[in-house]
C-alpha cells in the first residue's frame, strides 16, 4: 500500500511517499508562482527517488494553504490535522505539537491517537514565522539556515520590541548600526518569537511531550529559545519540515484502509 | 469644473437623493424585482427596511436614531420613527459600500480598532447624506462603542441624546433606576411633541410585540429539529434586522408569522438548511461577517450548519401593558449579555444542550470588548463539559480584516476535529 502526502506551503512544497508504515521517500522544494506544476514536479521527483509510478499511489491527500486546488488529490485536509497525525506517528508520547511554518504558527493539543483536541493559530500577521526569520536573515547578511548556529554564540541578551516583520527589520538594522553583535540580535529575535509562541501555547493546556514541527524547528537557536521558555520536554524530529506532508500521507492511508 | 466644485455638487446631489422619500419607494420596488425569487419573509424585510427610511425622510414623526438593545416597543409606543445606524451599517457592508464610509471615518481620526459598525455609521454621519435624527435614544448595553458613538452624533447634529444607562447587576435597584430613566424619556418626548403617551398605542405596541415574541419562540422551537430548517447565517442577517427593530409593529408581527410558516413547511417536509447535515454549530456573538465571504460555503462544504445563535435567544418575558415601565425594564435587564459572565455561560450551555450542538464557534469581532472579553472563559467552561469551541477572530463589516485562507483553515480544522 503506497500513498502520498503533499504539503503545499507558503515557502516550500513537501511531498512524502508512505509505504505500509514507513516513509519511503520525501522531497522539499521552494514554492513559486505555478504552484500546481511545482506540486506535480515535486511529486514526480519523489516518485523517481522511490522507484514508483503515479499509478502505484492508492491515495493522495493535500494539506497546507495551497491544498484546495490540487486536481490529483483525493482529499484536502488542514495542516492542523496533518501535523497532529504526523507528529504522533513520529513520537507517540506527544501531546502538544508546535508548528512554526512559513507564514503560520500553531499550537495543537493531541490525544494518544494523534487526534486534535484543540488548537490555536497566530492571528492575521506573520510575525514570528519562517517569513519573519527570512527577512531578518537578509537584513543581517546571514543565510537563514545559519541563524541557529549564530545565535548559540550569543553572550549578551538583547530585547527586540517590534513584532511586526517590517518594523522589526528596521529595528535590527538600527541595532547593527549601533554596533550590537549579530549573534546577540539573532538570539533576541529567537526569544521574541519564543515569547509569542508561548503566549499562544498557554491558551491551551500545554502537556508533555511537545513536538516541534515546521521548517523553523530546524533552527537550533529557535529550539533552544523555546525549550528554555516552555519548561517542558521538547522533541524535534529528524525532518521537522515534512511532518505536515507525513500527516497527509497517514490520512491518505486511512482513506485506503476505510475503502 | 474644478474638483472641489465637482465634489460639492456630487455631495449635494447625493444628499438630495438620499433624503428624498421617493428614493426609498423606488428602491423598494427595484429590490423586490431584483430579489423576486427570494422568500416572502425576505421581501417583507425589504419592505420594512425601505419603509423606515422612507418615513424618516417624510418627517411625519420624530426621527430617532437608536441602537439594537433599546426596546423598540418603547419607541413605537411613543410614536417615534426609529432608525438603526448599526443595522444600516450591516446592510451597507453586505452590498459592498462599507469601505467608503469606513475610510471617511478613519480620515477623521477614528481608530481602526473601533468596531467597524461604528466606523461605518460615523462615516455615514460625516457624509451627512442620511435622514438626520431629531433626537437620539440609546441604551448603554450591550455594545461598548455605542454610547460614545451616539454622543458624538448628537454633537454633530446638535440634537438631544437620551441614554438608558444599564447597570451591571439585575436586581430591584437596577430595575428602579431603569424605570426612572424610561419615564424621564417619555416625559421629555411629551414635552417635545406636546402629546402625552397614548396608552392605546402603548397597549397595541406591547400586544404586537408579545404576539411576535410567540412566533419567535415557536421558530426557535422548530430549529431544534434535525436537520436544522434555518441556518444561523440567514437568522443573523435580514431576520436579525427585524428582531432588533420591528418588535411592536404590525410589519414585525407579519414578518415573523410568515417566517414561522416558511420554517414549519420546511420541518414538515424534512428539508434542512444544508444537505447531509453532519455538524450542528452554535454561533456566539451578535453578528457574523456581512461582506462577501466564504464562511457559509466553508461550513456547508464540510456539512456544518449553524443550528442556532445566542443572539436569537428570547430572554425576556411577556410585556404587561398594565405595568409598562416594569416590563420594559425587565426586558432590558434580563439580557444575559449584561452582568457576570456566568449569566452568558448558563444561556450558552442551555442552548448547546437544547439544540444538540456538536461545536461552538465564537466570532470575535475586532474592537468588541463586551463579547470577546469572556470568550476564553466560555471556552474553558465548555471544554470541561466536553464541548469543543473555536474562537475565530474576524470583522463583521470591514472586509479588509477578512483573510479568506486563514479563516477557511480555522473552520476546516475545527470541523475536522469534530469529525
Amino acid at each position: 500500500m503506497i500513498v502520498a502526502g503533499l504539503d503545499i506551503g507558503s515557502l516550500t512544497i513537501k511531498v512524502v511517499i508512505f509505504e505500509e508504515n514507513e516513509i519511503k521517500g520525501f522531497t522539499i522544494i521552494p514554492t513559486g508562482t505555478d504552484v500546481n506544476k511545482l506540486t506535480k514536479d515535486c511529486l514526480e521527483q519523489t516518485l523517481r527517488r522511490t522507484g514508483n509510478n503515479f499509478r502505484d499511489l492508492q491515495a493522495i491527500v493535500a494539506t497546507g494553504y495551497g491544498r484546495i486546488n490540487v486536481p490529483f488529490a483525493n482529499k484536502s485536509i488542514t495542516e492542523i490535522t496533518c501535523h497532529a497525525l504526523g507528529a504522533s506517528w513520529i513520537n507517540s508520547d506527544t501531546r502538544t505539537v508546535i508548528d512554526i511554518g512559513g507564514q503560520d504558527s500553531k499550537v495543537i493539543s493531541v490525544d494518544q491517537d494523534g487526534r486534535v483536541i484543540d488548537f490555536v493559530m497566530n492571528d492575521k500577521c506573520a510575525a514570528g514565522t519562517g517569513r519573519f526569520l527570512e527577512v531578518m536573515a537578509q537584513a543581517l547578511g546571514v543565510k537563514t539556515e545559519e541563524l541557529g548556529k549564530e545565535s548559540l554564540k550569543s553572550k549578551k541578551k538583547i530585547s527586540i520590541s517590534s513584532m511586526c516583520t517590517v518594523f522589526a527589520e528596521s529595528e535590527v538594522i538600527s541595532l547593527i548600526a549601533e554596533g550590537y553583535a549579530k549573534e546577540d540580535i539573532i538570539r533576541g529575535l529567537h526569544e521574541a518569537i519564543s515569547n509569542r509562541i508561548c503566549s499562544m501555547a498557554n491558551r491551551l493546556r500545554l502537556e508533555n511531550s511537545v513536538t516541534l514541527t515546521g521548517g523553523v524547528a530546524k533552527n537550533m537557536g529557535m529550539v533552544h529559545a523555546l525549550k528554555k521558555r516552555l519548561k517542558v520536554k521538547v522533541y524535534v524530529p529528524e525532518e521537522p519540515q515534512i511532518v505536515g506532508a507525513l500527516g497527509a500521507a497517514i490520512a491518505a492511508r486511512k482513506i485506503v484502509y476505510s475503502g | 469644473m474644478p474638483d472641489n466644485y465637482k465634489n460639492n455638487f456630487k455631495s449635494v446631489l447625493v444628499k438630495k437623493i438620499a433624503r428624498n422619500s421617493n428614493t426609498y419607494k423606488i428602491g423598494n420596488i427595484g429590490s423586490k424585482i431584483y430579489f423576486r425569487k427570494s422568500s416572502k419573509s425576505f421581501k417583507l424585510w425589504l419592505d420594512f427596511l425601505f419603509y423606515q427610511l422612507k418615513e424618516a425622510c417624510k418627517k411625519r414623526k420624530l426621527v430617532v436614531w437608536t441602537n439594537i438593545y433599546t426596546p423598540s416597543e418603547l419607541l413605537y409606543a411613543l410614536d417615534l420613527m426609529p432608525i438603526y445606524p448599526e443595522l444600516i451599517s450591516g446592510v451597507l457592508a453586505s452590498v459592498g459600500l462599507a469601505s467608503y464610509f469606513i475610510e471617511t471615518a478613519e480620515s477623521k481620526f477614528y481608530t481602526t480598532d473601533l468596531c467597524s459598525f461604528y466606523r461605518i455609521a460615523t462615516g455615514l454621519t460625516l457624509k451627512d447624506w442620511f435622514p438626520k435624527p431629531d433626537l437620539i435614544i440609546s441604551s448603554s448595553q450591550l455594545c461598548d462603542g455605542s454610547t460614545k458613538f451616539f454622543h458624538n452624533i448628537s454633537k454633530y447634529y446638535n440634537c438631544g441624546h437620551y441614554l438608558i444607562d444599564t447597570p451591571y447587576y439585575n436586581n430591584l435597584s437596577s430595575q428602579k433606576y431603569i424605570i426612572s430613566q424610561l419615564k424621564e424619556i417619555a416625559h421629555k418626548i411629551a414635552e417635545i411633541t406636546g402629546k402625552q403617551l397614548d396608552n392605546k398605542r402603548l397597549n397595541y405596541a406591547f400586544d404586537l410585540s408579545n404576539q411576535t415574541r410567540e412566533y419567535i419562540i415557536k421558530i426557535s422551537k422548530l430549529r431544534e429539529n434535525i436537520p436544522s430548517p434555518l441556518s444561523g447565517w440567514d437568522a443573523m442577517a435580514y431576520i436579525l434586522y427585524m428582531f432588533f427593530s420591528s418588535l411592536g409593529t404590525e410589519r414585525g408581527w407579519e414578518f415573523y408569522r410568515t417566517l414561522y410558516q416558511e420554517i414549519k413547511e420546511k420541518v414538515d417536509q424534512g428539508i434542512g438548511a444544508i444537505k447531509e447535515e453532519r455538524h450542528r454549530i452554535l454561533w456566539l456573538h451578535q453578528i457574523r461577517p456581512y461582506y462577501q465571504n466564504e464562511i457559509m460555503q466553508n461550513l456547508r462544504e464540510n456539512r456544518a450548519v449553524i443550528s442556532f445563535e445566542e443572539v436569537s435567544y428570547v430572554y425576556w418575558s411577556v410585556l404587561d401593558p398594565q405595568r409598562p415601565w416594569e416590563s420594559l425594564a425587565q426586558k432590558i435587564t434580563s439580557n444575559f449579555g449584561i452582568g457576570p459572565i456566568e449569566r452568558r455561560i448558563k444561556t450558552v450551555y442551555d442552548l448547546v444542550k437544547r439544540y444538540k450542538i456538536d461545536g461552538v464557534i465564537h466570532f470575535s469581532q475586532r474592537g468588541c470588548r463586551q463579547s470577546c472579553g469572556g470568550a476564553y472563559i466560555i471556552k474553558d467552561f465548555l471544554q470541561k463539559k466536553g464541548v469543543p469551541m473555536l474562537i475565530m477572530d474576524g470583522d463583521g463589516a470591514d472586509y479588509r480584516n477578512y483573510s479568506k485562507g486563514q479563516t477557511r483553515t480555522r473552520i476546516e480544522a475545527f470541523l475536522e476535529m469534530l469529525s
